[in-house]
This record gives C-alpha cells, sequence and structure tokens, in this order.
C-alpha cells in the first residue's frame, strides 16, 4: 500500500500544472538574474590564491577532509620536505668530504643520526654492515688525505685512521652478536664482511705506498737544495761578503778625506759664487768690497766740489748784481 | 556520482572565479526542484516565482561572500536558503488561508487521455491531503519521494541526523497511508 503512495508521489513532479514552475518564467527569471549577478563581477580575473586549491579538492574529497585532515598534511608534508631536501643536498654533497674541510663535520653528523637510527631500530646485520661501509670511507678518506701531502696530511690521517680501528671493532662486536643470534645470517653475510676488509686492506697498502713515496720525495727535495745551496748560494754569499768588505773601506777612506762644508750667513758671496770658504776668507772679501765703496764715494764728493766751484765762478762772471748762494754738497756726500 | 561532481566542478567555478555562466549551470539544474518545494509549501504562484528568484540570488550572494566556508552539499544549501525564505514569507504573510489548502484548479481542457486525467486528479488529491500533515512530514515526503534526494541531502536540509530522518519519513508515510484510507 504504501508502495503505491510512493509511486503517486513521485508522479507529482510530472503532473502538468501549479507544482511546476512556467517554462516561459524560468528563462525570463534567468536571463534577469545573470544581469543582475553580472553587474556585482569585478572586471579584472580573479587572482590565483592558495585558498583556490582546497576549494577544488573539495570537488573530489569531502570538505570536512579537506579542512581537517588533508591541508594540515599538505603543510606537514612541505615543511618536511623543505627540512628534509636542505638535509639531503647537504648528506650528498658532503660524500666527498675529506677531515680538514669544512663540511666533513656535516659528514659526521650525517653518519652519527645514521648509527642512532640503525641503533633504534635496525638488526645485528644492519649494525655490522653500516659499521662496514663506515670503516670502508675511513681508508678512503685515509689515502686521499695521504696522497693530498699537505702540512696537516699526517695528523688527519692519523685521527682518521683511530677512527677506522673503532668502526672495525664495531663490526666485529656486531658480527660476533650476529653469531650467537642467527648464526645463519651471519654466515651469509661472512662474504661480504670478507670482500670489503680486503678492500679496506688493499686501500690500506696504497696509503703505505703513498706514504713511502713521500718519504722520497722529501728526501730527493733536500738534496736538491743542499747541492743548490753548495754550488751557488755559497760563493755568491762570500762575494757579496767581500763586496761589503771593500765597500766599508771606500767609505772609511772618503770620509777621512771631505772637507766640512761652511754654511755661512752672507748668500750672495757665499752660496752662489765660492761654496766651500771659510769664514775668515768670506770676512776678508766684505773688507774689500767696503773699501772700494769707500774710495768710489770720495771720487764722487770731489768732483762734486769741483762742479760747484765752477758753476760758483760761472755765475760770479755773468750778473756781479746778483748775489746767488752757494750749496754746500760736501756734508751730504761724506754722510752716504 | 557524475551528477555530484559536475555540481561541485560549477560550485567551485562560481566560489573561486565568480563564474556567472556556471552558476547559470547550477540555476538550471535546481530551478524545478526549489520552484515545486517552495510552491508544494506556499501554493501561491506569483509568490513561489518571487521566492524562488530570490534564493538564487542569496545563494550567489553566499558563494561569493564566504569563500572560505566548507558546503559539504550545494543542494543541502540551496534548499535550506529555499525553507527560510519560506518560513520569512509566512512571518510577513500571516497563516495560510485554509481555502488555499483544498482549492484547485480545473484540470485543462485539453487532457483528453483519461487516465492521465485520472492520475493528475489523485495527484492533486494526494497533494490536499499531503498539506494537511505536519510540516516536517511535508517536507521529508517532498524532499525523498519526489525530490528525490538523498538521506543524507535531506538531513543536511532539514538540520537532523540521518536517523532521525529515516524514521521522521517512516512516520510521514504511514500518516498519509491513514489519512488516504479515511478519506
Amino acid at each position: 500500500m504504501s508502495q503505491e503512495l510512493i509511486s503517486q508521489l513521485k508522479k507529482i513532479r510530472e503532473t502538468n500544472g501549479r507544482i511546476n514552475a512556467d517554462q516561459s518564467w524560468v528563462v525570463q527569471n534567468k536571463a534577469r538574474m545573470l544581469t543582475q549577478i553580472k553587474n556585482t563581477v569585478p572586471e579584472e580575473p580573479v587572482k590565483f590564491n592558495l585558498h583556490m586549491v582546497w576549494q577544488a579538492m573539495e570537488v573530489l574529497l569531502p570538505g570536512r577532509v579537506v579542512y581537517s585532515v588533508v591541508r594540515p598534511m599538505a603543510v606537514f608534508i612541505l615543511v618536511g620536505g623543505i627540512a628534509l631536501s636542505g638535509w639531503i643536498t647537504s648528506a650528498s654533497a658532503t660524500e666527498n668530504c675529506l677531515p680538514g674541510e669544512m663540511c666533513y663535520g656535516v659528514k659526521m653528523a650525517v653518519e652519527k643520526t645514521q648509527e642512532v637510527i640503525v641503533n633504534v631500530t635496525g638488526s645485528n646485520d644492519a649494525k655490522t654492515q653500516m659499521h662496514l661501509e663506515f670503516a670502508s670511507r675511513r681508508a678512503n678518506e685515509v689515502k686521499q688525505v695521504i696522497a693530498k701531502n699537505d702540512s696537516n696530511s699526517s695528523a688527519q690521517a692519523t685521527e682518521t685512521i683511530k677512527m677506522l680501528e673503532e668502526s672495525l671493532q664495531s663490526v666485529r662486536d656486531n658480527f660476533s652478536k650476529l653469531g650467537v643470534d642467527k648464526p645463519e645470517r651471519a654466515k651469509e653475510i661472512t662474504k661480504e664482511i670478507t670482500k670489503k676488509t680486503e678492500e679496506i686492506k688493499t686501500k690500506l697498502e696504497d696509503v703505505k705506498v703513498l706514504i713511502a713515496d713521500n718519504m722520497n720525495k722529501v728526501l730527493a727535495e733536500a738534496q736538491v737544495v743542499n747541492k743548490e745551496i753548495t754550488t751557488n748560494t755559497l760563493p755568491v754569499l762570500e762575494s757579496a761578503s767581500a763586496e761589503a768588505t771593500a765597500d766599508k773601506k771606500v767609505l772609511e777612506d772618503k770620509k777621512a778625506t771631505t772637507t766640512p762644508i761652511v754654511i755661512s750667513t752672507t748668500t750672495v758671496i757665499v752660496s752662489e759664487e765660492k761654496p766651500g770658504l771659510t769664514i775668515d776668507e768670506v770676512l776678508a772679501k766684505l773688507n774689500e768690497a767696503t773699501a772700494s765703496s769707500v774710495q768710489t764715494e770720495q771720487k764722487i764728493s770731489d768732483s762734486d766740489k769741483s762742479v760747484k766751484e765752477a758753476v760758483a765762478s760761472n755765475l760770479a762772471s755773468t750778473t756781479p748784481s746778483v748775489a746767488v748762494p752757494i750749496i754746500n754738497t760736501t756734508s751730504t756726500t761724506s754722510s752716504l | 556520482m557524475v551528477r555530484i561532481l559536475n555540481e561541485k566542478w560549477l560550485v567551485y567555478q562560481v566560489r573561486a572565479k565568480k563564474d556567472p555562466e556556471a552558476f547559470a549551470s547550477l540555476y538550471d539544474l535546481y530551478v524545478e526542484k526549489i520552484y515545486r518545494f517552495v510552491y508544494f509549501k506556499i501554493n501561491n504562484k506569483e509568490d513561489a516565482e518571487d521566492i524562488v528568484s530570490s534564493v538564487f540570488l542569496k545563494v550567489w550572494s553566499y558563494l561569493i561572500e564566504y569563500t572560505e566556508k566548507e558546503i559539504d552539499s550545494f543542494s543541502g544549501l540551496i534548499y535550506k536558503i529555499a525553507r527560510n525564505l519560506v518560513i520569512d514569507h509566512y512571518r510577513e504573510k500571516g497563516k495560510i488561508k485554509k481555502e488555499d489548502l483544498e482549492d484547485f484548479e480545473e484540470l485543462p481542457a485539453e487532457e483528453n487521455n483519461y487516465e492521465t486525467v485520472a492520475t493528475n486528479m489523485e495527484v492533486e488529491q494526494l497533494m490536499v491531503v499531503i498539506k494537511k500533515m505536519k510540516q516536517d512530514y511535508q517536507e521529508v515526503l517532498l524532499l525523498k519521494h519526489v525530490e528525490e534526494l538523498s538521506t543524507a541531502e535531506i538531513a543536511e536540509i532539514l538540520g537532523k541526523s540521518q536517523v532521525g530522518v529515516r524514521i521522521t519519513l517512516h512516520r510521514a508515510i504511514k500518516k498519509l497511508q491513514e489519512m488516504v484510507n479515511k478519506k
């Protein structure tokens, strides 16, 4: 009975009449509505923002899931990814770092982290293999450090060899534990361990050869230097010494013969005309100059006197009635 | 499933890009349903048309303004807005006149198919009976069996749990049966 009712209810939609909308009204209303809506839409296109990403996800997932799960997870992954990519970049870049280089610290930090993780999560098998790998890396580093052959090589190599020994000890300890816990697995990885240790041995043999080479090089260089000193440098030094001695003698001789230079206050006579005159000579010169100037003065006064006398007699002969006073120039001349 | 995805895509276009054409597509999908829903409640063509116009404008404003609010279901949103506007209409207009509930138009003269005529009369009479029921019962019957919405969508529209909707629906059908039998 209720099924009949339900089927009748479903027919309500198909019924013509007032329950269904008038189609002309539907069309007109749509046009009117779009006009009103378009007035509210800005002319410039909508700029992208992050919220659009979440809205787009809502098409496929429920909104609750997007905002409560997906969005926090995406943020977490993004942050973690940035941190991890930085770690990975630095970790892979440090593979070839050697002791003494700045990035070697990062390399050791990465290995320490790895060790901690394996100690917590890994088995003795994993620990054995990890320490074996570390030992191999240390052997490689020793070889490269010795090959560099700089001033710090021996100290760095010593330190690295110490770390190599520690790694090998860890390999031994973990392998013995593995032998107790899982003897079959221990047998399986024995081959692997043997292979790796052979590689390490080869590298250390190479290190020995390198050290011997370096020592021979150093010795050869020392011999070359010694020869150079003996054949070239010493004679040069000796001749230089002899020259120095000769120069010294010359200097001493010059010192003895050199006359002192007299500095006088009388600028004209001493500095320009006669350098090197003594004070007495300068004074003598001054006296001569003074004497000649006195003589000149006398001559001027004598001629002056005779001119005056001539003028006076001339005047007396031409104009007897006029008395001309005679100007006395003698006192004026003598005062010069 | 395809219909739901299409609808969600249109809603995304409206919210993210303020696309009027996407909203026009949503209008085409929902205008008939919303009209039936509103008309069923208020039983007046002109008022129903006004209310339906207002519903779509309000939905557009909501989608544009509240871009960061979650929308679980577009149908839930639009029916809720329609329901609220009908309530507002009731408040403005007062009680529904009893004549409106019993009055029904004459069937169109061009209908020559007697079976269809008989069916239409049955449907009209059924509608009259439904309108005498409680609002809750009317709504669940209309949304479930006329508009064919899912229980989850009806629950969202009415603000109830799905279990509550199923119980209300069961009771509504039972009541309708009693009233039809009495008649």
